[in-house]
């Protein structure tokens, strides 16, 4: 199966650059199926033999730094074609107790400030005793080692690796990214949308310009129906109230100067 | 009024003081006292500690004060460019939001409003009811992709959704869903011109490129009340909004509110974006940047550190928010400071902009790939389709008009942004009506007379304009008809051009059909049943005025005389329009035209008049 393919390469006299090595023999295995994903370049090694033995493990990376890091970074460098699995985010409960005070070796370490700013950032409240602050530090430190670790790995992210011409992007969402749904997934002019809201519209002036029509009568289903203040806490006729001015509201204040002034301040609006 | 003596003049000239004498209020009681006062102060030199001294006269103080200024440095010279500090290198960029005009919002199926009844439109996911999912709506790809291909943009096929974290009460999710990493469109670019309105120092053509448009969340309506209370308005919860991010490349205030005025022009041309600045469906911010001009010259060397300036809502405040923050950051920069990036803020009629937040209140947005959403895979056909549907775009249109018919630029202009661009269309009906009468359409050659064509603009713009005070009271629809229908127009104008009637009675008639006394197509009848024809004096007639007008304007001709023996250098023009409105005055003016009226005097000078004189 391999010799056509070296024939064709041979047969033509420009040198082709082969982003890949040839494809294996077709391995009797059944658990050799064809990945969907192309982020995975095809070995000559044995899938079996690939997967029996470990590379890393969670408890490995969590592990305190220096001698251990070295180590695990070297076990995880050795597995160039690591699937491309998503970093879970860690919040397991029994590595919380691994209380390490160490330093990050030569890396930046996280600052009770630091802390501070991430917890006002996501509205949640600031811890409320120093053995508290000192267990999340711990679990911060170690995610964040957990993700270097990761982000070491050759390939994973395009800074760090300087050799590695293919940078793996990090996975998102698992969806069907093949062409075939790629195509299905497409918004062409036969969308239903797109087909109807091009049929709305008309063509306008001498420059032919293109104009929606409007004066449709709006969808009724589309959204309405449904008491939409019916959650809101305080209403002022039709509107949601919402009270600002001191802190703690919610994050407000932090959030209200973080928010882009965008809006203009007062309109006088009747309700 | 008699003359002041000297004496008083100098007294007031030199010590300030006025001699109350004959003053009626004081005359019983401080009359002495000042006399005295005054003699006192010229004996004695006055000097500034002198406690009994009068007061500087205020002119002189003044010029003190300029005087001290000067010296010390820092006198503000008005700077009649202000669109260049020499110096000083500005570098502006530019990220505009535009509101879409699509029937639904991104990614709910609810409809888009304006000015609606509050919280009518709302659909689940708007509120981040717990379990909704955005279902992106397909048909906002229209606007966006043609507003994408009107900047000349890239369009990507393939682009992402990601997630913008920040709490705020208008955006009840926490996040606003916009594209961050993968934007759908990339590497386009706006041509401004001096007709555009760019800074004379940027010459005859500037290209701005467009770094990426990117489509996003728009977010809720607050309207602040009394006692730190908000009212929130959640119709406005999700309609699609598009960012477009210039490069740093604008390096003059009026340029940048150019580019914004053209950018809104051109989306409201594709259908794109119909609401303008004033209505709020455009916001502009701005980075400011600047640094001195030997650092620009070599290319690659790093822009200044950069500050953004959010809530500018109209085109003049941007251009005066840019000079008021480059003034400022210059200034800072002189005195040896250091420009910190921050955010700042500006409103109408400051001269300085405000510090909105710094540094530490920045906000970590912690950009992160919606889950939600998978990839935004846009067709070919569609881009294809959607380009090819774009209709003429305005800078074509401006070039058409200016090439076809010969009309100026600021005509054309003016012509393309009165009445959202319906003028524009009126001018057309009135030119094709124009071309039926004057049976012109089927001689129609480039090279041709556009007198007609200048004729029906000039008309269009300002005759119309005169009738009414307001441009809206015209009534103009988008269609291209007002309250003076276009057919009338032409009539009246097709008579003008051949010089059928006056301009005075075209005017008339324009008045009669405007206020609805003439009938629609009763034009011709109106002139028939007046007896509004112009009727013009023959060449004879206006001789016999000529000659009776000359009568006793010897001084006037030898004005001319001596022009034509070369002793003055300028044609008596002003001379002559005196003899042509004699002429006018005095024969009977519905028949003269004042044009060949000057053309007849103007013969009759060279040849009767001025050898008459010569030969006397």
């Amino acid at each position: 199966m391999a010799t056509p393919r070296l024939t064709l390469t041979r047969a033509i006299s420009r040198p082709l650059r082969l982003p890949r090595p040839p494809p294996p023999p077709p391995s009797p295995s059944p658990l050799a199926h064809r990945r969907s994903s192309s982020t995975l370049p095809p070995t000559q090694h044995d899938p079996f033999a690939l997967l029996s033995q470990p590379t890393w493990s969670v408890r490995q990376l969590l592990e305190p730094p220096a001698p251990t890091l070295s180590a695990s970074s070297s076990s995880s460098s050795s597995s160039s074609s690591s699937p491309s699995t998503t970093p879970t985010p860690l919040k397991n409960q029994e590595h919380r107790e691994a209380n390490q005070q160490a330093k990050e070796g030569g890396e930046e370490d996280v600052t009770p400030e630091h802390l501070a700013h991430l917890l006002r950032l996501s509205a949640l409240p600031p811890p409320a005793t120093a053995q508290e602050t000192a267990s999340l530090l711990a679990t911060l430190r170690a995610q964040l080692r957990f993700v270097r670790a990761v982000q070491r790995v050759p390939g994973a992210s395009s800074s760090s690796s300087s050799s590695s011409s293919s940078s793996v992007a990090p996975l998102a969402a698992i969806r069907d990214e093949t062409a075939a749904g790629m195509r299905e997934a497409e918004i062409s002019p036969r969308t239903p949308g797109v087909r109807e809201a091009l049929a709305q519209e008309e063509v306008w002036g001498r420059c032919k310009r293109p104009r929606r029509r409007r004066g449709a009568a709006e969808d009724k289903a589309a959204g309405d129906g449904w008491d939409v203040l019916g959650m809101a806490a305080e209403k002022a006729g039709r509107y949601f109230v919402v009270r600002s001015g001191g802190s703690g509201s919610g994050g407000g204040s932090g959030s209200g100067s973080g928010k882009e002034a965008g809006e203009k301040a007062a309109e006088a609006e009747e309700s | 009024m008699s003359r002041v003596s000297t004496a008083e003049l100098s007294k007031y000239l030199l010590t300030g003081s006025i001699t109350r004498r004959g003053c009626l209020h004081a005359r019983f009681s401080t009359a002495t006292t000042s006399r005295g006062f005054a003699t006192d102060a010229r004996l004695q030199p006055t000097t500034p500690t002198t406690p009994t001294a009068p007061a500087v006269p205020f002119r002189k103080q003044l010029k003190d004060q300029n005087k001290a200024l000067k010296t010390s440095g820092n006198k503000k010279k008005k700077n009649v460019d202000n669109q260049t500090v020499p110096g000083w290198e500005l570098t502006v960029g530019i990220e505009i939001h535009a509101q879409l005009n699509t029937r639904h919002k991104l990614f709910s199926p609810a409809a888009t409003s304006f000015q609606d009844s509050p919280n009518r439109h709302v659909a689940l996911f708007d509120l981040a009811v717990p379990g909704s999912q955005p279902l992106f709506q397909s048909e906002t790809l229209i606007p966006a992709v043609r507003a994408a291909l009107a900047l000349g943009c890239d369009i990507r096929a393939v682009s992402r959704f990601d997630r913008k974290h920040y709490f705020h009460w208008d955006q009840p999710s926490g996040y606003q869903i916009t594209q961050y990493y993968h934007p759908f469109a990339r590497d386009g670019r706006v041509s401004l011109y001096p007709r555009d309105g760019i800074a004379p120092a940027d010459g005859d053509r500037v290209d701005i490129e467009i770094e990426r448009v990117q489509l996003e969340q728009d977010t809720a309506k607050t309207t602040a009340m009394a006692g730190s209370v908000h009212w929130l308005d959640f119709n406005r919860v999700g309609v699609p909004l598009i960012e477009i991010i210039t490069k740093p490349q604008i390096h003059h205030p009026a340029t940048a509110a150019a580019l914004v005025r053209k950018v809104q022009m051109l989306l409201a041309a594709v259908d794109a974006c119909v609401s303008g600045m004033e209505a709020g469906g455009l916001r502009a911010d701005v980075n400011v940047s600047v640094r001195r001009a030997g650092d620009a010259v070599s290319p690659g060397s790093p822009l200044g550190t950069r500050t953004e300036i959010k809530n500018l809502s109209s085109f003049k405040a941007v251009e005066d928010a840019i000079i008021a923050e480059r003034d400022r950051q210059i200034a800072i920069l002189e005195a040896g400071g250091i420009v910190e990036g921050e955010t700042r803020g500006w409103s109408l009629g400051s001269t300085e902009t405000r510090r909105l937040r710094g540094k530490e209140g920045e906000v970590d947005y912690r950009y992160m790939p919606d889950p939600d959403l998978g990839p935004l895979v846009i067709a070919d056909d569609l881009v294809t389709r959607l380009a090819d549907s774009m209709g003429v775009l305005p800078d074509q249109e401006i070039d058409d008009l200016i090439s076809s018919y010969g009309l100026s630029t600021k005509d054309a202009m003016s012509l393309l942004t009165l009445d959202d661009g319906a003028r524009v269309q009126y001018f057309y009906n009135v030119l094709n009506a124009l071309e039926e009468r004057l049976d012109l359409a089927n001689d129609a050659s480039p090279t041709s007379d556009q007198r007609h064509a200048q004729l029906a603009a000039n008309w269009c713009l300002h005759e119309l304009g005169k009738l009414t005070e307001l441009s809206s009271d015209l009534g103009m629809t988008p269609d291209g008809e007002c309250r003076v229908p276009s057919v009338d127009l032409a009539a009246i104008l097709a008579h003008l051009h051949r010089r059928e009637i006056t301009a005075k009675v075209a005017k008339e008639l324009l008045w009669g059909v405007f206020r609805c006394e003439i009938p629609s197509g009763g034009v011709t009848q109106a002139i028939e049943s007046n007896g509004l024809w112009f009727h013009e004096l023959s060449e004879d007639e206006y001789a016999d005025l000529a000659d009776r007008v000359i009568q006793g304007e010897d001084k006037v001709l030898s004005e001319f005389l001596r022009f034509k023996q070369g002793k003055t250098k300028a044609y008596p023009q002003g001379k002559l329009m005196f003899l042509v409105g004699k002429m006018m005055r005095a024969g009977v003016e519905q028949r003269m035209d004042p044009s060949s009226a000057e053309k007849i005097m103007r013969a009759r000078l060279e040849s009767v008049y001025l050898p008459a004189l010569e030969a006397s």
